[in-house]
């Protein structure tokens, strides 16, 4: 029973990791209609440009944080005008194909930078353990937490009750209607690429000190954050939350009962029996 | 029909009665005839036989993915992922369960083939973006699972001593003998995919490609046709890694990356996007450039996410587009309707 109540903990704090990874790709796909295969590069870059920022300029964890966030949000930013905003109106497919040939130009680009090798990017809690009664959770995955809340309230307040925010509602809704009022279809993408950028950043610089840095960390993100965007509904933040929490609880629990490397599979699975089971809802969009 | 331009039919009011030449099947018997060359000139040396097997190995899964993302539209990242599938398969049948080539090919055959159904019906059905997502799945696992499943696939070390197939009771050993055998696969793919596009279901495919609610309106079985285009794409790519597993004899999982399957979506959008001689061509050049410029192999992977982003954003035709005379490297535009019914006489 312990350990069962220990596997839930774990994979709720890992569900609340995978939302924080996950909130831009479901922003982008929901309001830009862009599916975005470059989503865990942006993840890999924000781990690196922490790196670097802390080994050169020698600042703190969290000012690199606050650096690889915002660097990364610009980058973003430049997505739109520069790749995106050039195929709107195009269909799906060269969306699809420009964004996985984005992921393969920057993750190589990395390697290329920074060497395949694996590096490690130190967090303040890495090593630390809260005890609470019998169950033992790791500080990192538990600032994790703290952060993708804090994130996740900034975001709610932004898109609920600003003007901007206002915007995007109605560019998700539909383009061609927000256009006709007078929305700026491409500022509202800017921003919502900046967003991206700065959730996605953040879930990197963040997550990764629990493993090693490598260039391929961004792969499997950009697998998980899939299966969770569609099991949670695109464009959905509340779905989200639901969904990466619910991936993360089952991943535990298959990962402690059945065996280590199952991970991956688990989330495949669940991408494909949701689209097995919500194509009606899906094929409404 | 442009306005203000005297149409053709009016200065002479009889309609051509001769067919045009299908510039795409003189196209292909040239090339043919250049895979077949190939062994008289160079079948002294081997290292240009291994060349050839490897060149006809790639165009073949290039061409097999464009049927699916070249003449039928939706992208699959998975193409690797089937590769390997077909090469564990027919490895394992043959090895394991001693069904020796034969068994294997064609359990290969089949095994990718019904994965590619079970991926592709829940998936095709909502439109190209969830196969995408759901084959880069598939893509990640696949290597995951060949890595880690040390019972069945050896994990890291791979499958060894796999054995040359046999017909008629002769061995094929490696050299010319392997080559002819690859080519005469590749020039069997060429020739289905060849009678695809000059039939109905190829006219039916590139309406589905060119506007999929237009397709719908006109009575297509657009998503029957889609998820039988990528089940038999699956089963090409695994058929074709069957032999790859044959001829290279040990096969491990780290040649089945990501990059291998982006490396032949590549070929597909250089060549042009349902164009069977350019994606030939670009299957080519991609083999063998690599194998001169050392430069090119180190920033290979960096190249192709650059050489995919350009060519989306200013090159959508690929090589098929850039050729001026429309001569050998033509995409797949099909000539005049079979029966007269159809009233282009212009062409």
């Amino acid at each position: 029973m312990e350990q069962f109540a220990q596997y839930l903990v774990n994979g709720f704090l890992t569900g609340g990791s995978f939302v924080l990874a996950s909130l831009g790709l479901t922003l982008i796909f929901g309001v830009l209609n862009v599916v975005n295969f470059a989503h865990g590069a942006f993840y890999t870059l924000g781990a690196y440009l922490a790196l670097l920022v802390m080994e050169r300029w020698g600042v703190g964890f969290f000012p690199a944080l606050l650096v690889a966030m915002a660097a990364v949000a610009i980058f973003g930013m430049l997505m739109d005008p520069l790749i995106f905003r050039r195929l709107r109106g195009r269909g799906e497919l060269p969306t699809i194909i420009a964004s996985m040939g984005l992921s393969l130009l920057m993750g190589d680009g990395i390697r290329l930078l920074w060497g395949a090798a694996p590096q490690y990017l130190r967090s303040p809690y890495v090593d630390d353990v809260i005890h609470l009664g019998p169950l033992i959770l790791n500080g990192e995955l538990v600032l994790v937490f703290v952060t993708a809340v804090v994130l996740i309230g900034a975001l709610y307040w932004f898109i609920e009750r600003t003007w901007v925010g206002l915007q995007i509602r109605m560019v998700a809704q539909d383009a061609m209607a927000a256009a006709l009022m007078g929305v700026y279809i491409n500022r509202v993408a800017v921003v919502a690429w900046a967003i991206c950028g700065t959730l996605t950043a953040a879930a990197g610089v963040l997550i990764v000190p629990a493993f090693a840095l490598e260039p391929s960390v961004g792969d499997a993100v950009t697998l998980t954050a899939f299966a969770v965007v569609i099991f949670g509904g695109i464009g959905s933040v509340l779905g989200t939350i639901v969904a990466g929490l619910a991936l993360g609880i089952s991943e535990s629990l298959s990962e402690g009962y059945l065996f280590p490397g199952i991970r991956q599979i688990v989330a495949f699975a669940v991408l494909i029996i949701v689209l097995v089971i919500r194509s009606q809802k899906l094929r409404g969009r | 029909m442009q306005l203000g331009i005297p149409h053709r039919a009016s200065r002479s009011s009889r309609p051509r009665l001769r067919a045009p030449l299908d510039q795409q099947a003189i196209g292909l018997l040239v090339v043919a005839c250049i895979l077949f060359v190939v062994p008289v000139l160079f079948g002294r040396s081997p290292y240009f036989m291994q060349l050839g097997v490897t060149t006809c190995l790639f165009a073949a899964l290039a061409e097999s993915l464009n049927l699916i993302t070249g003449m039928t539209g939706p992208v699959s990242f998975a193409h690797a992922a089937f590769y390997a599938i077909g090469a564990y398969a027919s490895a394992l049948l043959a090895l394991r369960l001693g069904l020796g080539f034969w068994g294997g090919f064609i359990g290969a055959l089949v095994l990718t083939a019904a994965l590619g159904l079970l991926l592709g019906l829940p998936t095709l059905r909502l439109g190209g973006s969830y196969l995408a997502i759901a084959t880069i799945g598939l893509q990640v696992i696949v290597q995951g699972v060949l890595l880690q499943w040390v019972g069945l696939t050896n994990g890291p070390t791979g499958i060894t001593n796999i054995m040359k197939p046999t017909l008629f009771g002769w061995s094929i050993e490696q050299g010319v003998p392997y080559y002819l055998f690859v080519a005469a696969w590749l020039c069997l793919i060429l020739l289905l995919l060849h009678r695809i596009t000059r039939s109905r279901l190829g006219y039916e495919l590139l309406a589905i490609r060119e506007d999929e609610r237009a397709a719908l309106a006109i009575g297509v079985p657009v998503s029957r046709l889609r998820v039988a285009m990528f089940t038999l794409a699956a089963a090409l790519a695994g058929g074709t890694g069957s032999l790859y597993a044959h001829y290279i004899g040990s096969i491990d999982p780290y040649v089945f990356d990501l990059t291998l399957s982006a490396t032949v979506l590549v070929t597909v959008l250089l060549g042009g996007r349902g164009s069977i001689i350019g994606v030939l061509v670009s299957a080519a050049l991609l083999t063998l450039l690599p194998e001169y410029l050392q430069v090119l192999s180190n920033y290979r992977i960096v190249l192709y996410g650059a050489g995919m982003l350009l060519l989306t954003l200013f090159f959508p035709k690929g090589l098929a587009g850039l050729s001026p005379s429309r001569w050998l490297l033509r995409p797949a535009t099909p000539p005049p309707l079979p029966e007269g019914g159809g009233g282009r006489t212009d062409a």
